[in-house]
């Protein structure tokens, strides 16, 4: 953190405070700033805006001033004045607001939705691409990452840091001084062969200096590098140490139990502020080699030159760039990388905002809920200005005499902002409360660290413009809509220009609403697409056993074939599938690289013989390749399609960047959507000889369970294993989905309501605005039809309109929206015809009520009144 | 408030004026005072009492030149007068009276 407050920061505080005293008071803010940051104390800028504040209000209240300034006092004198006169504003705003209870509290709960909806996702945007890592200074941090461009057809390869490397630069950079770290789940126990059910601690390995560099406040205890234990040593964070060991205070020294058995001493405590890496949680730290020891078997990480990835970040010395930091780091990389003979990498230095990490899909996700947002939030201002607009149209007599006894317009116009402002103000505080609740919700739904996605000055910044927007938006036309009537002094004509106004507000909601509806349609209906789609492989008959091992064993290579080994030899037909934790089927992407050095990218799938017969996938081509023969593949015709391009295919080898083995292509099956919905991705099948979460498939059948358990059982009894169809994973696969469907979903409804109220209330002011020509119209002997077909002309255009225009505007968002639609077409006429009728029937119950309250209006009665 | 009598805080803060000799300005009493009580200070409310011992002729102040660490900016510097002085001389009279006679009776708890 810098150590002066930022400029515009003093330059406003010092407006704040009395001339005669801004020097002082400057100098006093400076030097606050520079004590309370040198502390590390956190937020040095609340503490700032304290003091600025306090100061201005001792410096307005000081009894004499011992230099007198005569040219400054008297723009104090104006400024002043100006104060007064908006807090007069404010005091008969507040008044206003008051007086007409129903119309308050309607305007700004409906602000505080829209301006809460804005401050909630700005929250979640803020916590997961905008906040940078919470350790002092974060603008001199910098996270290196690496990748290889030498072949950019193959797209990106997934190489990066060894240990080796990581060693290499720490001894001989001189621009950053730099950390390395590996992350990793790990179980915490306090004592030995406990176990605790719930959320598994997020551990991170770092190199010694890690507490240093990153600058990281202890409450208790050493940082790594100071300890004298040996063996492992783990610093915990403040909510592990309390949630785990009940803030023990005698922690620090004892031993406690990582992945159930090896020991690891506490060396001490981190301070509360630090409890994630950006989006990612933070529970521990350990010393880096107890990775070789610990939790996964790494054994190789810290002495394999092209072991792989290990994430590095450091903080940049005083008097170097980012720049020269990043052509340094590529010089050490590089010349690492040629001594151990490996292609060289090209890498970047960035700040510790997350905005880097996440990929091109995530950020489109999230840019088109901002727009679903934003548009919700100009809905709802359009909404509360048409109230508002009728409500001051209404104070025309009242403006008329203000003018009149002197005000100038630019005065009232000034008094209906302060009005707006106070609504959305009041909505504005409220809003605040909303995103207060975001990290609760983010906590109940995802694994992120709440505090996160705790609302900051950037949050409150962000609510402010929204509020001030609100303000706009809502009042400035029908100010100036007011105003310019009772100026006038004329009302017919310009009732007509409001009227339009009102139209095309209307009209504008709807569109809006439309919009919103339209994709929130096309959505669900993607996902249901999805969902029912019918499927090229046994999708749906097929049964899933993952099995478990106990804790303190690991999925290892070994296992993994005495398990195949055991199916095979039973004799049921059942094949065996390696995947990843949290897939069905799949170990992630891979690369391959043929001898003539080609590398493609492929997904990687680990399946048995057996298990393309339960799946129904067919070989087209060669040979099946062998469960017991090690080194044989198979590729998917997708892949095969691009192999061919530059070789033969069947006979071809290959080195597979997951396990660095030698495979050789024996065959080619049939493509199949195995791993996505909507696209065949290149696959490469290896039997399943690789580390990884085991799983039995097997056709589905009544006795399938019971026979597929014994199978498990025979091989270990302490085997667990877990049933579930495969199309079950496929719903998995679809929850992000459902959950963007929801979302979209619950924005359209509010758009749908907030579109109802707004017809609503556009027509029940035009029922009172012509409930004299209604009256007259009966009195003369029109019928009750006439008038309804009258009334509804006036709002036809506007609905219509503004369907139209909505409608159009949806086909544009369907196109952005395809990836994902899962192949439903983005101008669905389903979709399309569903919403307008949606649309419609909305409009006439919105407008059902008003009219019939004008078809009561009584000739009689209304004649009188005039 | 109070006339001429001193506040609590107004006696805190010309006895930190004392202290400090010539270093005292604003920002060196609030740390003094923050330091000493254990409590956190705001600049305001110093400000406040210092230009009421102003007016009550129990300090005066002159602007000096600033330091790097304030960016330059220049700083009033507070001095006791002869008559702050005397009011912080009669209060310890008070107060060591009131003691003594505090250690005289010594209090009773009730049965």
């Amino acid at each position: 953190m810098s150590t002066q407050p930022p400029p515009a920061w003093l330059a406003f505080a010092r407006w704040l405070v009395a001339p005669r005293q801004r020097e002082e008071a400057e100098g006093d803010l400076i030097e606050l700033w520079a004590r309370v940051t040198e502390r590390g104390a956190h937020g040095p800028a609340l503490r700032f805006w304290r003091e600025a504040l306090l100061l201005a209000i001792a410096s307005r209240r000081r009894p004499h001033a011992p230099v007198p300034v005569p040219q400054q006092h008297r723009t104090g004198g104006v400024r002043m004045a100006m104060l007064h006169e908006l807090a007069q504003d404010g005091r008969y705003a507040l008044r206003f607001l008051r007086r007409a209870p129903g119309f308050s509290l309607a305007t700004v709960s409906m602000l505080t939705l829209g301006i809460g909806l804005i401050a909630g996702g700005y929250s979640v945007v803020n916590g997961l691409f905008l906040r940078p890592w919470p350790v002092p200074d974060s603008d001199e941090v910098v996270v290196a990452s690496a990748e290889r461009r030498d072949q950019p057809a193959a797209g990106r390869i997934i190489d990066g840091f060894s240990f080796g490397a990581y060693e290499h630069i720490r001894t001989h950079a001189r621009a950053v001084d730099y950390v390395a770290m590996e992350d990793n789940y790990l179980r915490v126990e306090a004592h030995r062969g406990e176990r605790h059910s719930g959320r598994v601690p997020e551990a991170t390995f770092a190199s010694d200096n890690f507490v240093e560099v990153l600058g990281i406040q202890l409450q208790q205890g050493t940082a790594l590098a100071s300890a004298p234990q040996s063996g492992s040593k783990v610093l915990l964070s403040d909510a592990l140490w309390r949630r785990r060991f009940n803030a023990e205070p005698g922690i620090v020294g004892r031993t406690i139990w990582l992945a159930g058995e090896q020991p690891a001493t506490v060396v001490g405590i981190m301070g509360p502020a630090f409890d994630s890496l950006g989006t990612e949680r933070l529970d521990l730290v350990v010393d880096l080699p107890s990775i070789t020891t610990v939790g996964r078997s790494r054994t190789s990480l810290l002495t394999d030159p092209t072991s792989c990835c290990l994430r590095i970040a450091g903080r940049l010395r005083p008097g170097w760039t980012r720049e020269q930091a990043r052509q340094e780091l590529q010089l050490l990389t590089a010349g690492y990388r040629r001594s151990v003979a490996q292609p060289e990498l090209t890498v970047t230095l960035r700040d510790t905002t997350p905005t880097g990490e996440s990929g091109e899909t995530v950020r489109l996700v999230f840019t088109l809920i901002g727009a679903g947002l934003l548009l919700v939030f100009l809905l709802t201002c359009a909404n509360v200005g048409n109230l508002y607009l009728a409500r001051s149209l209404g104070r025309r007599p009242e403006m008329a005499v203000r003018l009149s006894l002197g005000a100038s317009r630019a005065r009232l116009v000034r008094q209906l902002l302060t009005e707006g402002l106070v609504m959305a103000a009041l909505a504005g505080a409220g809003a605040f409360v909303v995103a207060r609740s975001v990290p609760i919700l983010m906590v109940l739904t995802d694994e992120l660290p709440a505090s996160v996605f705790a609302p900051d000055w950037r949050v409150a910044a962000v609510t402010a413009a929204a509020v001030v927007a609100a303000c706009l938006l809502v009042a400035l036309m029908p100010a100036l809509q007011t105003t310019r009537i009772a100026w006038r002094g004329t009302t017919t004509t310009m009732s007509a220009r409001a009227g339009r106004m009102r139209g095309v507000v209307l009209a504008v909601q709807i569109a809006v609403a439309a919009v919103l509806v339209l994709s929130a349609t096309l959505l669900v209906r993607g996902v249901r697409h999805a969902a029912s789609a019918p499927t090229d492989y046994a999708l749906h008959s097929t049964t899933v056993a993952k099995v478990s091992v106990p804790a303190g064993r690991t999925y290892d290579r070994e296992f993994v074939t005495r398990l195949a080994r055991a199916v095979d030899a039973s004799g049921l037909r059942s094949g065996v599938a390696v995947s990843l934790p949290g897939r069905a089927l799949g170990m992630g992407r891979s690369s391959l690289t043929l001898r003539s050095g080609a590398e493609f990218r492929a997904e990687l799938l680990s399946l048995s013989r057996d298990a393309f017969d339960v799946l129904q996938i067919p070989l087209v081509a060669g040979r099946w390749a062998s469960d017991q023969q090690a080194g044989e593949a198979l590729v998917n015709e997708m892949l095969a399609r691009r192999l061919s391009s530059v070789s033969r295919v069947v006979g071809q080898t290959f080195t597979l960047f997951t396990d660095r083995r030698t495979y050789v292509i024996t065959g080619i099956v049939r493509d199949a959507h195995l791993t996505a919905f909507d696209r065949v991705e290149p696959m490469v099948f290896i039997p399943p000889t690789i580390p990884g979460i085991p799983a039995l498939l097997a056709r589905s059948g009544p006795d399938v369970e019971r026979q597929l358990t014994a199978l498990v059982e025979s091989v270990d009894a302490d085997l667990d294993v877990m049933f579930a169809p495969l199309s079950e994973s496929a719903k998995v696969a679809l929850r992000q989905a459902t959950g963007g469907a929801a979302i979209a979903g619950g924005l359209g409804l509010v758009a749908l309501l907030l579109a109802i109220i707004g017809v609503g209330g556009v027509f029940s002011y035009l029922v009172e605005e012509q409930r004299r020509e209604i009256g007259i119209r009966l009195a003369l002997g029109g019928s009750r039809g006439q008038i309804a077909t009258v009334l509804a002309r006036a709002c036809r255009g506007a609905v219509v309109g503004g369907l139209v225009a909505g409608l159009l505007l949806s086909m544009a968002a369907g196109i952005t929206l395809r990836s994902f639609l899962f192949g439903l077409n983005p101008v669905d006429p389903i979709s399309y015809v569903a919403v307008a009728v949606v649309l419609i029937a909305s409009a006439l119950v919105a407008t059902a009520l008003p009219l019939r309250r004008a078809l009561r209006v009584d000739p009689a009665v209304t004649l009188r009144a005039d | 408030m109070k006339g001429d009598q001193l506040g609590a805080f107004e006696e805190l803060v010309l006895l930190a004026v004392h202290g400090l000799g010539d270093e005292a300005y604003g920002m060196a009493v609030q740390q003094v005072l923050e330091r000493e009580t254990g409590r956190s200070v705001s600049l305001g409310p110093v400000y406040t009492a210092l230009d009421r011992l102003e007016g009550k002729g129990l300090v005066r102040s002159a602007m000096v030149a600033g330091t790097p660490t304030r960016g330059g900016r220049s700083r009033r510097v507070f001095k006791l007068t002869a008559a702050g002085s005397r009011a912080l001389t009669s209060l310890q009279e008070i107060r060591l009276r009131l003691y003594g006679r505090a250690r005289m009776h010594p209090a009773r708890s009730r049965s």
